[in-house]
């Protein structure tokens, strides 16, 4: 059966295995993937512990759906307590790993402990074995794979593994499988860097049941067809992630210099350059849409690289962030962070910032051994990657992250970092848009458009189709409008989006194929059909919005634990005193109201059955089960 | 603009970033003009039958903007 | 007409639909290590080859095997394996010089590609049209119109066409 999985127990001081069954119940819960991370990072955890000793705990999972017919069924969930922010660790990663773990006959490991001395797992075929990894200490993310494939004698082995920065315990080393895949955010490379864990390999042999197979290829081509009929998806499969570029350069939502500019004016890198450099596209498990470029570099100290991407957010970290207009740049910079395993938006953001502080005189030469941080260096941009992921010089102090880097540079440092809970902001500019805004100031894992970004409020749709869309599976009454400069109605966008890309993450299908950057993708009741047919289990799209809503909840409750308070889902101030100068007259002289913001965010609590301090009322608990946690049940 | 319907398929739609409006760039095209507000476009084409603004023509764009508007 | 199954590598994007469908239309779960067709990559220098069996005219395992169970069915173009004369030998899967014939470890039997009986499964679900099932008369003209398209986009450029 689709549903007879397992889940492993890791515990890497004592060496100590031990694998049980995941009942039917749990799923009906929490689904899979990030809902039951999130489960067991909240029961295995106890709470105030150091995220980088022992007893952290490391949550790696293959979505419900992971290679079952279901679109892009490839991603896996990775959780912890982060080392950057102190509170939710929770990362998604693409790629082929999840689909083997699954039937290499796991889909959860709970890894706890600490190895005295590198180790990587070996899992295959219900076997889990712990391997020396002494001699993979150091080796960058592609070589690691590749020398485990050898050692184990298979070119299929699957590998998720940490680059040299998480080896140093960069606080936003990130983990990486493939070529290009990464689960980037908060800095879970660095926990398994604590934890002596190089890598976790893994190949499988064994059957996934696919409960109605006839049903389910038949379904599964529909829902191809669905998503390859779009315009998105056209777009993607052509430029990949930078086609946003066009639509947000232009308007005026970009984050320039830091957060000096809102637009580069004479932008040069848009995402039509990468055919000058791409040999073809790639994609991950089941997707249809193979939206990463293969490229080669042409010119400079990396001519001849091969890499994969770049995405969107490496455009902006080594193009708009740094001051940067050169395609190359961003070729280049987007190689270097998945060779050592950076979190590519953390590096960008911490390079911009200390830019700003350079200019400002905050840094100088000296802290800086000569090297010239100034807008537009491409050569010191890239120099300053290396320098993070090896911890060198001031490359050491910005590995701390946001909240760390502050405490070492000081207090005249903090009004130039931009971020959220201590992780730091895309590089978009949130001014002209609330719903954006208000998205990246509440996600459950500090500063992020993955969580709740409703990007479909920038097309301008007409409110009839907002009532189709925000009006279900749970019914809504409210404002809602086609104005994306306005705060009406945001907080339930944000809300729905939430909850849409909580219950993609929890099946392990792609975002991109869900009503993320375009509304004729799939919705609640897909998620229902594919788990139907590929499961058997008879979940409604209802049921799968309070999956979701219990899953985002005990999210809250997590980082409650672990300190979060409400004065945490803020921005920092030059959105609210600042306006914007540049781009679009729409976009242009904009800035947040304090007031306004403030009263989004209690809609948005009381949208989610919060109190005004934004913890789960006692009655919220009760409905969604959550009243008896840490329950203990897996 | 019959001359458009004539070879309907191949024409491109885009939605310009100004002022929302839709209109058609003639095939292959790598400029156009909104005929609605006269913001002028850089076309790139993710297939032969569509279309999509790759971006501002930047010398126009600094002429409005220095213009004040 | 008669029709093929060819691969154009330079389409593939490695995405591995196809080795999921096949092995669920084939043996009604998801387990690529019992589907037919599989996708071999080069990852450190960014290469994908579906690699499927060829259906030869002459075909090396219908030459070895010493039950004949192997034959030739002209109508599809292919070369079918008959299980009730199947003893299992596994010398077919020695003799093809492609790995077409593979072992199902879990039915205990040989496997290979038989087009789903007309009707590739695979080739319905490649999007990127790596997998092409095409009359066998015609399809190199694809691939000379793909390589004569860089020519006519230069010469339209000279015409001004």
């Amino acid at each position: 059966m689709a549903l007879n999985r397992k889940i492993a127990y890791i515990d890497l001081s004592t060496g100590e295995v031990k694998t049980a069954p995941i009942p039917v119940m749990m799923r009906k819960l929490y689904l899979g993937g990030r809902g039951l991370d999130i489960y067991l990072l909240y029961n295995h955890l106890k709470p105030g512990v150091d995220p980088l000793g022992p007893h952290n705990v490391l949550l790696v999972s293959a979505g419900l759906l992971a290679g079952t017919l279901a679109s892009a069924s490839a991603r896996s969930h990775l959780a912890a307590k982060s080392p950057l922010t102190g509170l939710l660790g929770s990362t998604n990663m693409g790629g082929f790993f999840a689909p083997e773990l699954r039937w290499a006959g796991f889909d959860h490991l709970v890894i706890k402990g600490e190895a005295e001395s590198p180790v990587y797992l070996w899992i295959h075929d219900g076997e889990i074995e712990i391997k020396e990894a002494s001699h993979l200490w150091g080796e960058d993310t592609f070589e690691t794979q590749d020398l485990i494939r050898q050692e184990l004698g298979d070119p299929e082995v699957k590998v998720v593994c940490i680059g040299l920065a998480g080896e140093k315990l960069v606080r936003f080393a990130n983990v990486r499988t493939g070529f290009k895949n990464s689960g980037g955010r908060t800095g879970i490379g660095a926990v398994m860097g604590s934890k002596n864990l190089k890598a976790v390999a893994v190949r499988g042999t064994m059957d996934i049941e696919i409960k109605y197979p006839e049903e389910a290829l038949r379904y599964n081509k529909e829902v191809i067809d669905k998503i390859c009929s779009t315009k998105f998806a056209q777009i993607m499969q052509r430029w990949g992630t930078m086609f946003i570029y066009g639509v947000t350069n232009t308007t005026g939502l970009i984050r320039c210099r830091n957060f000096q500019l809102n637009q580069l004016v004479g932008g040069n890198i848009e995402c039509e350059h990468i055919d000058e450099y791409s040999i073809g596209t790639e994609g991950c498990f089941g997707c249809t849409i193979h939206c990463r470029h293969k490229y080669v570099i042409k010119e400079g100290p990396y001519a001849g690289v091969y890499a994969q991407g770049p995405e969107y957010t490496s455009q902006g970290a080594f193009g708009m962030e740094v001051g940067c207009n050169n395609f190359e740049t961003i070729l280049a910079g987007n190689y270097l962070v998945n060779k050592y395993g950076l979190d590519t938006l953390e590096t960008g953001s911490m390079i911009a910032w200390a830019m700003e502080l350079y200019e400002k005189g905050i840094l100088t030469d000296k802290d800086t051994e000569g090297l010239k941080l100034e807008w537009g260096n491409d050569e010191a941009v890239l120099t300053m990657v290396e320098r993070i992921a090896k911890r060198e010089g001031l490359g050491d102090i910005l590995a701390e992250g946001p909240l760390g880097a502050i405490a070492r540079i000081g207090e005249e440092s903090r009004p130039y970092c931009i971020h959220v809970k201590g992780l730091s902001n895309l590089h978009s500019d949130e001014r002209p848009t609330p719903s954006l805004a208000l998205g990246i100031a509440t996600a459950s894992r500090g500063s992020d458009h993955l969580r709740s970004r409703p990007a479909i409020d920038l097309y301008h749709l007409p409110e009839r189709l907002l009532r189709e869309i925000y009006g279900y599976p749970t019914p809504y009454d409210g404002p809602l409008s086609s104005d994306y400069t306005v705060y009406e109605g945001k907080p339930r966008q944000v809300q729905w989006h939430e909850m849409c890309y909580e219950a993609v993450d929890c099946l392990g299908i792609c975002k991109f194929h869900t009503i993320f950057l375009s509304p004729n993708l799939l919705d609640f009741d897909d998620f229902s059909k594919l788990i139907y047919y590929n499961t058997g289990l008879e979940i409604s799209a209802q049921e799968i919005w309070e999956i979701a809503d219990r899953a985002y909840t005990m999210e809250r409750l997590f980082s409650i634990r672990e300190g979060l308070r409400r004065e945490d889902d803020w921005l920092v101030d030059k959105y609210f005193d600042e306006p914007t100068t540049l781009g679009l007259e729409i976009a242009r002289n904009r800035r947040l109201d304090r007031q306004k913001f403030k009263e989004m965010i209690d809609e948005y609590y009381e949208l989610h059955g919060w109190d005004e301090n934004g913890i789960p009322l006692p009655e919220s608990l009760k409905r969604l089960d959550l009243d008896k946690e840490p329950s203990h049940m897996l | 603009m019959n001359e458009t319907k004539k070879g309907k398929e191949r024409l491109g739609e885009v939605r310009c970033l100004n002022c929302f409006e839709r209109f058609e760039v003639a095939p292959r095209a790598e400029r156009a003009t909104c005929p609605s507000c006269g913001w002028e476009w850089r076309i790139s084409w993710p297939n032969p039958k569509l279309a999509k603004i790759r971006g501002p023509v930047w010398e126009a764009w600094e002429k409005r903007q220095s213009r004040g508007k | 007409m008669q029709k093929i199954l060819i691969v154009d590598h330079e389409r593939c994007t490695g995405c591995r639909l196809c080795e999921l469908v096949c092995s669920v239309k084939n043996a009604g779960v998801s387990n690529p290590s019992r589907a037919r067709i599989h996708i071999i990559k080069w990852e450190m220098e960014g290469f994908e080859l579906p690699m499927v069996c060829q259906q030869c005219e002459s075909a090396p395992c219908m030459a070895v095997c010493p039950v004949d169970a192997l034959s030739r069915d002209g109508d599809l173009e292919r070369v079918v394996i008959d299980y009730d004369l199947c003893i299992g030998c596994k010398l077919c899967v020695v003799a093809c010089p492609f790995g077409g014939m593979g072992i199902d470890t879990v039915a205990r039997k040989v496997i290979k590609c038989e087009l789903c009986d007309g009707d590739p499964t695979c080739v319905a679900f490649c999007q990127p049209q790596a997998l092409q099932y095409l009359p066998a008369s015609t399809v190199n003209l694809r691939k000379k119109r793909e390589a004569g398209l860089k020519f006519a986009e230069l010469m339209r450029k000279f015409a001004g066409v």
